[in-house]
């Protein structure tokens, strides 16, 4: 299954709509570390960044499949690094093919389903909170293991990024529902 | 250094060169890079032209991979100077900036397809995606002039930098990033020998502009100081322009086609032992060897003679060879068609959608032909020559982050994207991408007022056939 094709689902999965490229890099992000798929995430500044999955964003929208809209710059200039923020939507053209899509992909469709219900289970994350989330996690676990939170904590309040106690906490306790942090051990 | 001294044994040590490059001016290669051009597979690039079939539409492009790599050697030095980079790690991108194209076969990317479509990949590693940097691996480990220049443990290091994503960030974006040393040689480079301005940027004011920022987990990334927007601006249009106008100039992407269409009809219908031993790719040494004796003039010399007279793929390649090309008849956004086409119509070049795309050409070979009179050989079987093919523009705003991660401009502890710095980005609608569906053909045109009287009679008719059957699939 193609990158694209998981892109579209991931989309129908989460509402037909994410909101912001950060949102859409990290959502994709924790469906393929929960699905181990790989979806070539590699490090970047502000967390695992995959080119693929911008590539395959680009490829729906010039297929009509998914249309953009940007919102007014400076509103989150102060709070984070996002300074526009991207909205991508599902269009009527992409409600027509979906059905034959999922049909056609049944188990990863399901699978995708899942994953994105246990994400917003877990929690209804900023796209900051979602980076230090992701970069935290993909930092710890390059050995495949899961992170303690207090390596989690530390690692987060290294970042910089002008993030709050308030953020890192968020983010730590998303990974822990998600299942991808562990309860720090007494020293 | 001391690597060069013990990694020669034989050779007469060579001494530190300058070149005369006229984008460049004087290029300094030291000794053992001197060494690693002076080995055959590195002159080798002297015959593969750095833009294909570009110069027949800008007579004067016709500057080869050779130049270009000593080109890009020396911009990844003043990078590396910019950026302070320690001695080793400059030693290091210099090397593989100067050997990133060693893997690249006759009119490099355009092959590409063909080497990708007819390698043998029962043969070949697991996960071999890319086998032109496969291919500059293997001769980067296995050439033994290339192994006398370099230690074993180097090459490692080199092969490990010029893989995609592989190595730290900050020599990763120097090698294969947004930036990088390679697009900054070819914008100037091509612009200069198509005789074009599109390309233009001010090199040394955007490294003026340029930091190697250590974040605070101690990763280094390569980001622009906020006062380099506007150079960053100029690059990035730079590239938006050349793209537009130079390698996805039309006639470009009928040669491009027409070669690809020829190889395939020599290897699949013509069943040229020659041409599947060039592009049957089995993952030795021993194929490199073979392969890395054919330039562009002799892959066009010699399946365009007379040994291949009267064969499918012969009609092609002398058309490139003496500039007798397809016309473009049809053209059409993807968006026209309805969503169950589009798929099938954006990747139709793909092998997995090759049946459909042979199935769609004879329908359109039989429609073209139906009634004209602008065919050049009426009675002919065209199917073979009809080519259905589709493309992507993309934004300036996708455009400016390539297949790569996005610019960041050095802002503190919290950088911002490139796009989001620039007033001028902003302001760009980033919507703007669009894919197209072109369909060439052997036509001839004895005015443009039969060619737009044949476009006009064919839009129709074509488009239903493409809905029709792509929209089955």
């Amino acid at each position: 299954m193609s990158t694209r094709d998981i892109l579209l689902l991931a989309y129908d999965a989460f509402g037909g709509i994410i909101c912001g490229k950060t949102k859409l890099q990290k959502k994709l992000d924790f469906i393929s570390i929960m699905l181990g798929w790989d979806l070539g995430y590699g490090p970047h500044y502000y967390g695992p960044y995959s080119a693929d999955v911008a590539n395959s964003n680009q490829e729906l929208k010039s297929l009509g499949y998914v249309s953009e809209s940007i919102a007014s710059a400076g509103a989150y200039y102060d709070q984070g690094f996002e300074v526009t923020r991207h909205d991508f939507l599902l269009t009527a053209d992409a409600r027509i093919i979906l059905g034959a899509k999922k049909r056609r992909n049944a188990e990863a469709w399901t699978q995708i389903e899942s994953a994105a219900a246990r994400l917003k289970d877990a929690g209804d994350l900023s796209y900051l909170e979602l980076s230090i989330a992701a970069k935290a996690y993909f930092l710890l676990n390059e050995n495949g293991s899961s992170a303690r939170t207090d390596e989690l904590v530390k690692m987060a309040r290294m970042f910089g990024w002008s993030v709050t106690e308030h953020d890192v906490t968020k983010a730590v306790e998303f990974l822990k529902r998600l299942g991808l942090a562990t309860t720090a051990q007494p020293a | 250094m001391k690597e060069t001294e013990t990694e020669s044994p034989g050779l007469v040590v060579p001494e530190s060169r300058t070149i005369r490059d006229p984008i460049h001016r004087f290029i300094e290669l030291n000794e053992q890079e001197a060494e690693l051009m002076d080995t055959r597979p590195f002159q080798r690039l002297r015959h593969l032209r750095q833009l294909a079939f570009a110069y027949l539409v800008y007579p004067s492009a016709t500057h080869t991979r050779f130049e270009h790599s000593i080109g890009v050697c020396h911009v990844a030095g003043l990078l590396a100077r910019s950026l302070q980079f320690d001695p080793d790690q400059t030693k290091l991108v210099r090397i593989a900036a100067l050997l990133h194209d060693l893997g690249h076969r006759p009119f490099s990317h355009v092959s590409e397809e063909a080497l990708e479509r007819y390698a043998d990949r029962s043969k070949l590693p697991p996960k071999t995606e890319k086998i032109h940097e496969f291919i500059t691996a293997i001769l980067i480990n296995q050439d033994p002039e290339i192994c006398r220049c370099l230690s074993s443990s180097l090459r490692e290091r080199v092969v490990t930098a010029l893989q995609s994503g592989h190595g730290e960030p900050v020599v990763r974006n120097v090698l294969s990033g947004p930036i990088d040393a390679v697009k900054q040689d070819y914008l100037l480079r091509d612009s200069y020998f198509c005789g074009v301005q599109y390309g233009v940027f001010d090199l040394l004011q955007l490294h003026q502009v340029l930091r190697n920022v250590v974040d605070p987990t101690g990763d280094r990334h390569l980001m622009v100081e906020p006062d380099g927007v506007h150079a960053l601006e100029q690059f990035v249009l730079a590239k938006y322009y050349l793209t537009t106008q130079v390698v996805r100039h039309r006639i470009r992407l009928i040669t491009d086609q027409m070669l690809i269409r020829a190889i395939s009809l020599g290897i699949e219908e013509d069943r040229i032992q020659e041409l599947a031993d060039l592009y049957t790719f089995d993952g030795t040494y021993e194929f490199i060897r073979r392969y890395a004796t054919w330039g562009d003039t002799r892959l066009l010399q010699a399946f365009a003679g007379e040994k291949f007279e009267g064969t499918l793929s012969h009609r092609l390649f002398s058309g490139l060879l003496h500039r007798h090309l397809l016309k473009l008849v049809y053209r059409e956004p993807l968006t026209l068609f309805r969503a169950e086409a589009r798929e099938a119509l954006q990747h139709i070049s793909r092998p997995e959608n090759q049946g459909l795309r042979r199935k769609l050409e004879g329908g359109i070979a039989e429609c073209i032909q139906k009634g004209s009179s602008l065919i050049g050989e009426p009675g002919r079987d065209l199917s073979h020559f009809v080519i259905l093919h589709s493309y992507t523009f993309k934004s300036v705003k996708d455009d400016s982050k390539n297949d790569e991660t996005p610019i960041l401009i050095n802002k503190g502890t919290s950088p911002i994207y490139f796009e989001d710095a620039s007033t001028l980005f902003q302001s760009i609608n980033g919507k703007l991408s669009e894919t197209h569906v072109e369909v060439y053909a052997p036509v001839c045109y004895a005015s443009p007022a039969d060619r737009r009287t044949l476009r006009n009679r064919l839009r129709g008719p074509l488009t239903t056939i493409l809905e029709m059957e792509a929209g089955e699939q």
